[in-house]
């Protein structure tokens, strides 16, 4: 980065490297985030006696 | 003749295979194949750090004695240069270095400590060197700022093959691979390309695929022009484009700076070219300074941002090399499968 400035100006910082705001960007696509798992109830044992 | 790479290019994919299966099989099957009669290309890694990640692949191709030591051009900053075998096309080279960002873990393109070195064959003259580079500086997607310690290599003062301190680069004699095809005048496949030897190399930094694509694109051109090839009359149409849009913006001067050092070469051609280059810096940064929009932001609040100007060389530029782009592509259908000319 330098530093540049001239008497009765604002300072400006003049970066190393800058984009081109001629060339579109392309932005990566996002992976969708995993889904939550589901819980599931577990099969309730009916009560009362066994089935002969 | 100069030995710039000790290994052969099936050793190379053969250890990229391992890591990179799917890049490697897909690369070697194509990798000599020339596409719309552009240019092969080569390419050299300089690397900046200590290059530790490297290490497994360069092992694996021989190692440093073999595949470093002989070659002696390198960025005078850099710890080695890898020279990479040349490859049919853009998307090839592309591909290439993916496999290999794979095989050692870390980014190539976008890496500021990796400088990236492209390679075409053919020597262009000093004006069609001079066109290439700023064409390359205005196409990319990244403007940078130079010193000339950025373009610093082992061969700016060498006694047989003084190359400066340029952006633009020609060969050192050096071993030359021209097996590969060329469109020639007529629209004939040819199975060699024309010239036994010579090159026109571009030091293009921290890198990118599109520079790539850009370079390929516009040395092509060029060269065609001057060597009498396929592409000649585009070639010659694009530089007058490119010349009428630098008078356009006061920039002519530029292209007779000696952007490439020529063997009779005067004293202060470094600080001349120097010279143009800061100019043409400045000029891009400075659209990027003036060319703004007002976008809204969040909670209300307006900002100028940087914007694309139609009127502007950024702009003119990519829609020049988008113009070429799709005239190659769409000419190159033309010529049939058995390379001639429908």
């Amino acid at each position: 980065m330098i530093r540049a400035h001239q008497p009765g100006s604002q300072p400006i910082d003049i970066p190393e490297a800058i984009p081109n705001p001629a060339v579109p960007r392309t932005v990566p696509t996002r992976t969708p985030a995993p889904k939550e798992p589901v819980k599931v109830p577990a099969p309730q044992r009916a009560r009362g006696p066994a089935p002969p | 003749v100069l030995v710039t790479y000790a290994y052969r290019l099936q050793d190379l994919l053969s250890l990229l295979g391992t890591k990179a299966p799917e890049g490697a099989t897909a690369l070697a099957a194509k990798v000599r194949r020339v596409e719309h009669g552009l240019l092969s290309v080569g390419l050299k890694i300089h690397c900046l750090d200590d290059g530790e990640k490297f290490h497994k692949l360069i092992e694996g191709l021989g190692g440093s004695s073999r595949i470093l030591e002989v070659n002696h051009f390198k960025d005078a900053r850099a710890s080695f240069c890898l020279v990479l075998p040349p490859v049919g096309s853009a998307a090839s080279a592309i591909q290439l270095i993916e496999c290999i960002e794979h095989f050692i873990g870390s980014s190539i393109f976008g890496n500021s400590h990796i400088q990236l070195q492209l390679c075409s064959p053919g020597r262009l003259s000093p004006r069609a060197s001079a066109l290439l580079g700023i064409a390359f500086y205005l196409g990319s997607d990244t403007l940078r700022r130079y010193t000339q310690a950025d373009l610093q290599t082992t061969f700016q003062s060498d006694f047989h093959h003084p190359r400066g301190i340029r952006l633009v680069l020609y060969d050192a004699h050096g071993d030359f691979d021209k097996d590969f095809a060329w469109w020639n005048r007529c629209g004939v496949l040819e199975p060699e390309l024309p010239f036994t030897n010579g090159r026109t190399d571009l030091l293009i930094g921290s890198g990118s695929r599109l520079d790539v694509e850009n370079i390929n694109l516009v040395a092509t051109l060029l060269v065609h022009a001057e060597f009498d090839g396929f592409w000649r009359s585009l070639g010659e149409e694009f530089g007058a484009e490119m010349e009428a849009m630098l008078r356009r913006h006061i920039l002519s001067g530029l292209v007779a700076a000696p952007w490439v050092r020529e063997s009779w070469a005067q004293i202060g051609d470094d600080e001349r070219f120097f010279a143009g280059l800061q100019e043409l810096v400045a000029y891009a940064y400075g659209e990027f300074t003036r060319v703004k929009e007002r976008r809204l932001l969040l909670f209300g609040r307006w900002r100028d941002v940087p914007a694309r100007s139609p009127n502007g060389i950024l702009e003119e530029v990519q829609t020049l090399l988008a113009k070429y782009r799709k005239l190659v592509e769409t000419q190159s259908k033309l010529i049939g499968q058995a390379g001639e000319p429908v």
